[in-house]
């Protein structure tokens, strides 16, 4: 019986003892991304999937009702009025990929520009069989614009905060200025501090 | 002895699963703890009310564990003749968990027919493996016995629970008690156990 004592207890010290040493994150598994997984109160993929889904949905009930043969359309550089780091891009391409994919629209590669002009050079020098060659002239031009812009208001007294963020997006026709399809997502975040830590 | 402490656990496990499944949507009780997290790809507005925190809840919280059993002492006098008795034991514990693996506790317990107290406190380190959570404690403790001065001890405990619902847990636990008198006191005490998180 003693010596059963004395496991009990050399097993509970090992036990609490390990458990007191520094801690790492070695234990994962994959998840489902649209799975809400709120960790802090910064802005999440959760956030960004949030808004994009509003503006897909959006934009494609707006082309349904009308007779626009898969409208051109460029992206805006994005706009994050936050105080934190708001990855844009991710949010956009998100969207650009959706509609690509809904054959509901067409996106021009704004971004590649540059490169595309080096290698219109490159392909004219000579090196290129000529029947191969591509050249300027045949781009297509854009008709709309899509810009958006994400701004947020955060309220904190004591242990409670509330992070509210509003992601507007919009479509401009380029030829008019005028604003032809914009709409709005608003997300209301309610966090509690804790301790995270010994 | 035995046949009371196996009917007290199987009252204590039905009881806690009567009373989770009056107020589960998902049949069986411990399938409430498994309820399926909030999605970003739902209706528009299926977000509201959802969050992350589900699986990572084990941390900051309260927590009291009733518990019923048996307890054996075997005492040998100064002379060396040996005694046993064992009677049925009850028993309350609160403690506070800061992680999910580590929790500090004051508990009471009486040995009913001996008319023994414990008082203790100590620290409680668990690992989860849903839906069961097994822990080992370790407590300091005052043993007062009806006849005799109260004695200092040391108690390290076992156990093992099915986690019921998100803040019901039932099991079973053992602990040692090591109480030091000039007499030797050993205890060993078993029971079924039936927790509530705050």
């Amino acid at each position: 019986m003693k010596a059963l004592t004395l496991g009990l207890v050399l097993a509970s010290t090992l036990i609490l003892s390990a458990c007191g040493g520094p801690r790492a994150f070695t234990r994962g598994e994959y998840g489902d991304p649209n799975e809400i997984s709120m960790l802090d109160d910064k802005w999440n993929q959760n956030d960004m999937q949030l808004v994009a889904k509003k503006m897909i949905d959006s934009m494609e009930g707006w082309i349904d009702g009308r007779t626009i043969d898969k409208p051109v359309v460029i992206l805006e550089m994005p706009r994050n009025k936050t105080t934190e780091h708001i990855d844009m891009q991710a949010l956009y391409d998100h969207v650009k990929t959706a509609l690509i994919q809904s054959g509901k629209f067409t996106f021009l590669d704004k971004a590649a520009r540059r490169e595309i002009a080096e290698e219109y050079e490159y392909q004219e020098s000579g090196y290129v069989r000529e029947d191969e060659a591509q050249g300027p002239g045949n781009q297509r031009g854009a008709r709309y614009m899509m810009g958006g812009i994400i701004t947020s208001t955060i309220q904190q007294v004591g242990n409670e905060k509330v992070v509210y963020y509003k992601a507007t997006f919009e479509l401009t026709d380029i030829a008019t200025t005028e604003i032809v399809w914009t709409d709005h997502k608003e997300i209301t975040k309610h966090f509690e501090k804790k301790s995270i830590g010994f | 002895m035995l046949r009371w402490t196996m009917i007290a656990t199987l009252a204590l496990v039905t009881a806690a699963s009567a009373a989770d499944l009056t107020r589960s949507e998902y049949g069986p009780a411990w399938a409430l703890h498994a309820a399926k997290p909030g999605r970003t790809d739902g209706p528009e507005g299926s977000e509201y009310g959802k969050g992350g925190y589900g699986r990572f809840r084990g941390e900051g919280r309260f927590y009291i564990e009733g518990f019923l059993g048996s307890a054996t002492v075997d005492s040998d006098d100064e002379n060396g003749i040996g005694t046993s008795q064992t009677d049925l034991m009850a028993g309350l514990t609160a403690g506070y968990r800061v992680e999910d693996w580590l929790g500090f506790q004051l508990g009471y317990a009486r040995i009913a027919e001996q008319n023994a107290d414990f008082v203790s406190g100590g620290i409680r380190s668990s690992l989860g493996a849903d839906p069961f959570n097994y822990y080992a404690g370790l407590d300091a403790e005052i043993y007062s016995p009806e006849a005799g001065a109260r004695h200092f001890g040391i108690a390290p405990s076992i156990g093992a629970e099915i986690v019921l619902t998100d803040r019901i847990r039932a099991g079973l636990r053992f602990q040692r008690d090591i109480i030091f008198a000039d007499e030797s006191i050993d205890i060993n005490r078993f029971a079924a156990s039936l927790q509530f998180d705050f």
